[in-house]
């Protein structure tokens, strides 16, 4: 008994038949159908509503109606499997990369997946940034040997679009959406959080290539020797003194010997 | 296990919402006691529970779980367990209670609604499995709330309160006595709201919730619904009178979950579930719940 109320009001609960519920539910006046509405309404318009809380730009870009119709498609292919709703909602991106709807709009995914990194990057661990004095005084010679974490909150965006100029253009705060050339170059978006709010930074092809060697636990030398890859500007001191202001680092993890050899 | 009352005063609390906290660390505010919802705090770290951390240094805390779903036919999903657990740890509130409902499917599908139980012996024996796995885990008694119900199961043979009774006796759990919940479900399921609070195990009442409800009309009737939406109803307010005349002072909590009005108009709300304790205090009670 229990076992089947489970499963039809699942069914009946995320977009199925729910006749097979109905038929367990004790009705008067008001009948079953309409009991179950009212599950049916708790359950469906509050995972479409934790979706158009932590999504605001994505909504404002296609429209409510619209976000509500492909977040309610969305919550019915993918609901949550576990009871924690601070992580719900990252496979939204894909999703929509994957919604004809969405066609004409082909940045949509794109915007989505920064501000779904924007969520995880509040929701994630705390830790002390690394500050500028903590180099302060090093040799080069060591510095470049030295492996650093990237801070928990960060997280790095890049999209073939113009996806920060977009968010800016269509932040919920802004009285009117600003003008964009959606055709215009590709940005990478550098997510992380300072002090208590979550904050985007566009960099460059070096820049980004800098921080994810970084990421990967690479020294400082190694890592700059990608940036210099992606991009022959990218200058180490001044991304190092950029990064270390906006806590992008989280400490010192390591630190290449002078004997290693080269990597 | 401590006894559930041990560090949330007898007085009016109010549940913590994101609008608020601002107010709350911008400057004391007259509540006895704040609850957060489990859920909205297993974040790995964070500004929000930064901010819980500092307002737990100020104010008793007590944790309001609405996802581990006692009433799943497979049990409890042990991952959510040990994460409850660990906040559990770290924050160490004064109580932590659940629902008497469920909202996990038996494919893991998390439904995001405190779903209606059928009052059966099966039922029972499942809610009260997953009440000992959870104090079990935690290492600690919970409370365990009594539902808002919409729909009813003709296959139930045991009224709620009876059903209510016998999983506080078989578990040790405690009871979150939400008297919205009972005058929402008296009107949608038929029950008398006074003899259900008559019958119900007051002894086991370690919190008492209130809260607003609308009244949504179908074709041929209407239900109550429990939206959290608006102010305390006067029958609300009765029906939380009649149950402190029983139990005598417990912690009573403000809840309000949408159309959050500002702090003011809730601290309102708390003043007069304040006065509502006081009065019981200084009348005496009919009996004590500790």
């Amino acid at each position: 008994m229990l076992r089947e109320i489970q499963r039809t009001f699942r069914t009946a609960l995320l977009g199925g038949d729910p006749a097979p519920a109905e038929a367990l539910v004790a009705g008067d006046t008001v009948i079953p159908a309409e009991r179950l509405l009212v599950h049916r309404n708790n359950a469906q318009l509050s995972l479409i509503g934790v979706l158009a809380s932590d999504f605001p730009v994505t909504r404002r870009i296609v429209g409510e109606d619209f976000f509500r119709e492909m977040a309610r498609q969305f919550v019915f292919a993918h609901p949550p499997q576990r009871p924690e709703l601070l992580a719900y909602g990252g496979g939204l991106p894909d999703f929509i990369a994957a919604f004809p709807p969405a066609r004409p709009l082909p940045y949509l995914a794109d915007v989505a997946r920064l501000e779904a990194a924007m969520k995880q990057s509040y929701f994630a661990a705390d830790a002390t940034p690394l500050s500028p004095a903590d180099l302060a005084g090093l040799q080069d010679e060591v510095a470049e040997k030295l492996v650093l974490a990237l801070h928990p909150s960060v997280r790095i965006v890049a999209s073939a679009h113009p996806i920060l100029t977009i968010h800016r253009a269509n932040r919920p705060d802004r009285a009117e959406v600003g003008r964009v050339n959606t055709a215009a170059p590709g940005q990478t978006v550098l997510v992380s959080r300072l002090a208590a709010d979550v904050v985007l930074d566009g960099i460059g092809h070096g820049d980004a290539a800098f921080l994810a060697a970084v990421g990967a636990g690479r020294p400082l030398a190694d890592a700059a020797a990608d940036g210099c890859l992606a991009d022959p500007d990218f200058d180490l001191q001044v991304s190092l003194t950029l990064h270390l202001a906006q806590g992008t680092f989280a400490g010192i993890i390591g630190r290449a010997r002078p004997q290693d050899p080269p990597t | 296990m401590s006894a559930p009352t041990a560090r949330i005063p007898r007085r009016a609390g109010l549940g913590l919402r994101q609008p608020h906290i601002a107010d709350f660390l911008a400057a004391a505010q007259p509540v006895a006691w704040l609850e957060v919802h489990s859920e909205n705090h297993l974040a790995d770290g964070g500004p929000r529970n930064a901010a819980l951390a500092a307002l737990r240094r100020d104010y008793p805390v007590s944790c309001h779980g609405v996802g581990l779903s006692l009433g799943s036919v497979d049990g409890l999903d042990r991952g959510h367990l040990a994460r409850l657990r660990a906040l559990y740890d770290w924050l160490e509130p004064g109580l932590v209670s659940e629902h008497i409902a469920w909202s996990v499917a038996e494919d893991g599908t998390y439904l995001n609604d405190l779903l209606p139980l059928p009052y059966t012996e099966e039922a029972l024996a499942v809610l009260c499995r997953n009440i000992d796995q959870a104090q079990t885990a935690f290492g600690r008694q919970i409370l365990v709330e009594n539902p808002s119900s919409y729909a009813a199961f003709p296959q139930s043979t045991l009224a709620e309160w009876q059903f209510i009774a016998e999983a506080v006796a078989r578990t040790g759990c405690g009871l979150l006595l939400d008297v919205n919940n009972i005058h929402v479900s008296a009107h949608n399921t038929g029950f008398d709201a006074d003899a259900y609070l008559a019958s119900v195990p007051l002894a086991a009442v370690g919190e008492i919730h209130v809260a607003g409800h609308t009244l949504h009309r179908f074709a041929e009737g209407c239900l109550l619904i429990d939206s959290h939406d608006r102010p305390v109803t006067d029958a609300v307010w009765r029906l939380l009178a009649a149950a402190l005349a029983r139990t005598g002072p417990v912690p009573v909590l403000v809840e309000r979950d949408s159309e959050i009005p500002p702090l003011a108009e809730l601290l309102a709300e708390v003043a007069a579930a304040q006065a509502l304790l006081d009065r019981t205090a200084a009348g005496g009670a009919l009996t004590d719940a500790a």
